[in-house]
């Protein structure tokens, strides 16, 4: 009988205990998961803080304290970033009455705030550029050990050989704008692939190639391949580095330019392959309306509509990096072609199954969307 | 080599936190701007070579047009280097009073050249095209007052369906945002692919080779 009462009041002390706690608040500080190491999140809920009252909360280290917020919410989040400092860190929480005491102190930590060796958030984006890889380069080697893979007409790139052959005939030049982003934009670099593609054309029948640039990493690249172009074309007389000239860094000064270059020399043939923004319908109305003949290309979905209402034609996406291996027809890059048209039926298949799992069981659904909104 | 092995740090610093790795990202973000940098001054010499040949032995109708471009170069720079810099009355002047307005009257070019490649792609020529031309007029209506004025007794009514607004927003969440993330889906599979084919060095010819 003793024991029993002894058990009952030790379970009520606890209970109350506990009660106590919750309705003092709780305050916990959790290093930041999957970061470089610098992060402590922090969260608290006081649901006893009244209006008059300020909680305070201060980070502690090496025995010494800095306050780092101050705030009148009853609960809420904080992240304390930029930690360089190697060590433990504390946190102190204090309720704070108007007349300046405090009425309150919470503790939390201590936190050693570590960096992760992985970021399990992009997990799903390692596996997925993994399959991607593996699908690319089995069919690489399939097309290595001879398969042959057929590709689709893209119009606009059979008229490559019309547009220059047009502009031969008519003794003009050919216009080539590789879009007014750097070399690090992948967009410039499948344009200086066509650039190559197309000079072969132009030393061939030589024709006059004018590329204005926007950036001088760009103008270098250009000058290199196009050279190269020549060489192979056994023309290396027909080629002189002034083909390939800068304009300027600036967007619509670099736009007056090449306008300037349509308006007074009025080339035949405008090539324009790589990142646009906003001045890719000037681009294309001023070669319209020298009635020149357009191709162009971007993988900018605001600039597309532009350039399919005012040019003749238009590589829309993905057929701008499919440019390279359409003109060149070398086996190794239909084979990458192919695998990036499997890596495309992969997606949509895991798009149709992740539509159908979202509708038919919602938290299903619900997890695949958190898995895809916290890569960050 | 280079490519593939700067390449592989970007990748392997994109999934790695620690911050040893990401020291050697920013290490080779920063040679990068460096490079940047030193070759603008390649940029600009070779502006004003190209400039000054064919303002000396160009075609007529292009020399005065080359002389400006001279001029302005010359000019902008010495005024930034002047005494206060950027910050000097001169460079300022050139900047609010010349560059600023330049700017502004080209990018205003827009709204005409909108206009005009409107009027060439909205025609009914073909089905497709009979489509897109009621499908832009709607897009239009909703976009400017007299579209809720023309329909806004249809707000908040049974036949709220009707707002040509709510049919503006309609297509541009639902139809436009599915084409627009096809192509965006497309063109990013593209640029791995082509980023891969780079890495491997399977694509050469940016650099001059095969």
């Amino acid at each position: 009988m003793k024991r029993l009462l002894f058990t009952v009041i030790l379970i009520s002390a606890a209970f109350f205990s506990l009660s106590a706690q919750e309705s003092e608040g709780t305050f916990t500080a959790e290093d930041v998961k999957y970061d470089s190491g610098g992060s402590v999140d922090l969260a608290w809920n006081l649901p006893g803080l009244e209006e008059s009252q300020t909680l305070e909360i201060y980070r502690v280290f090496n025995g010494g304290e800095g306050k780092i917020i101050q705030s009148k919410d009853l609960s809420g989040r904080f992240s304390d970033r930029n930690l360089k400092l190697k060590g433990s860190y504390s946190y102190v929480l204090r309720v704070v009455n108007e007349d300046g005491t405090v009425a309150k102190e919470i503790s939390a930590g201590p936190v050693i705030p570590g960096a992760s060796l992985f970021s399990m958030k992009r997990a799903i984006v390692l596996a997925a550029l993994i399959i991607i890889f593996y699908l690319i380069t089995h069919y690489i080697r399939a097309s290595r050990r001879g398969i042959e893979f057929p590709i689709r007409k893209i119009p606009a790139l059979e008229s490559v050989d019309e547009a220059i052959g047009r502009a031969t005939e008519m003794g003009k030049p050919i216009l080539f704008v590789p879009g007014i982003m750097d070399i690090d934009d992948v967009q410039t670099v499948a344009g200086i692939i066509i650039l190559g593609e197309v000079a072969s054309k132009t030393a061939a029948y030589d024709a006059t190639l004018n590329v204005p640039v926007s950036r001088s990493m760009v103008m270098s690249t250009a000058r290199e391949t196009v050279k190269e172009s020549y060489l192979k074309a056994g023309r290396p007389d027909a080629f002189h580095e002034n083909m390939i000239h800068y304009l300027t860094d600036d967007q619509f000064g670099y736009v007056s330019g090449v306008d300037g270059i349509m308006a007074r020399e009025k080339p035949a043939a405008i090539f324009m392959l790589g990142t646009f923004y906003a001045e890719s319908l000037i681009l294309a109305e001023t070669g319209n309306s020298i009635g020149a003949i357009q191709i162009a290309g971007t993988a900018m979905p605001s600039q597309l509509p532009f350039f399919i209402a005012a040019c003749d034609y238009t590589l829309i996406g993905e057929e701008l990096y499919a440019a390279s291996a359409y003109l060149s027809r070398q086996p190794h890059m239909l084979g990458a072609l192919k695998g990036q048209d499997m890596a495309k039926l992969f997606i949509m298949i895991i798009l149709i199954i992740g539509t159908i799992l979202t509708l038919l069981f919602p938290p299903v659904g619900a997890w695949i969307i958190n898995v895809f909104s916290n890569i960050g | 080599m280079i490519t593939a092995f700067v390449a592989v740090i970007m990748i392997v610093a994109y999934f790695v936190p620690k911050p040893e790795v990401s020291v050697i990202r920013d290490d080779l973000q920063q040679w990068f701007l460096i490079v940047v940098t030193f070759t603008m001054v390649l940029g600009l010499l070779n502006l004003l070579f190209v400039s000054l040949h064919k303002a000396r032995k160009g075609r007529k109708e292009d020399r005065f047009y080359n002389w400006v471009t001279i001029v302005s170069l010359l000019g902008t720079m010495a005024a930034g280097f002047l005494k206060g810099g950027i910050n000097s009355p001169a460079f300022d002047f050139i900047f609010n009073y010349i560059y600023i307005p330049l700017s502004a009257t080209i990018f205003s070019l827009l709204a005409f050249y909108v206009a005009s490649a409107s009027f060439r792609a909205f025609r009914a020529k073909s089905v497709m095209a009979t489509i897109l031309l009621i499908t832009a007029f709607i897009v239009m209506m909703g976009r400017v007052p007299l579209g809720d004025w023309v329909t806004g007794w249809a707000q908040g009514t049974s036949l709220d369906f009707l707002y040509l607004p709510n049919i503006t927003n309609w297509i541009m969440e639902v139809m436009n945002m599915a084409g627009q993330r096809a192509v965006l889906m497309g063109a990013a599979l593209g640029l791995i692919a082509t980023g891969i084919k780079i890495i491997l060095g399977i694509e050469r010819s940016y650099l001059g080779g095969e």
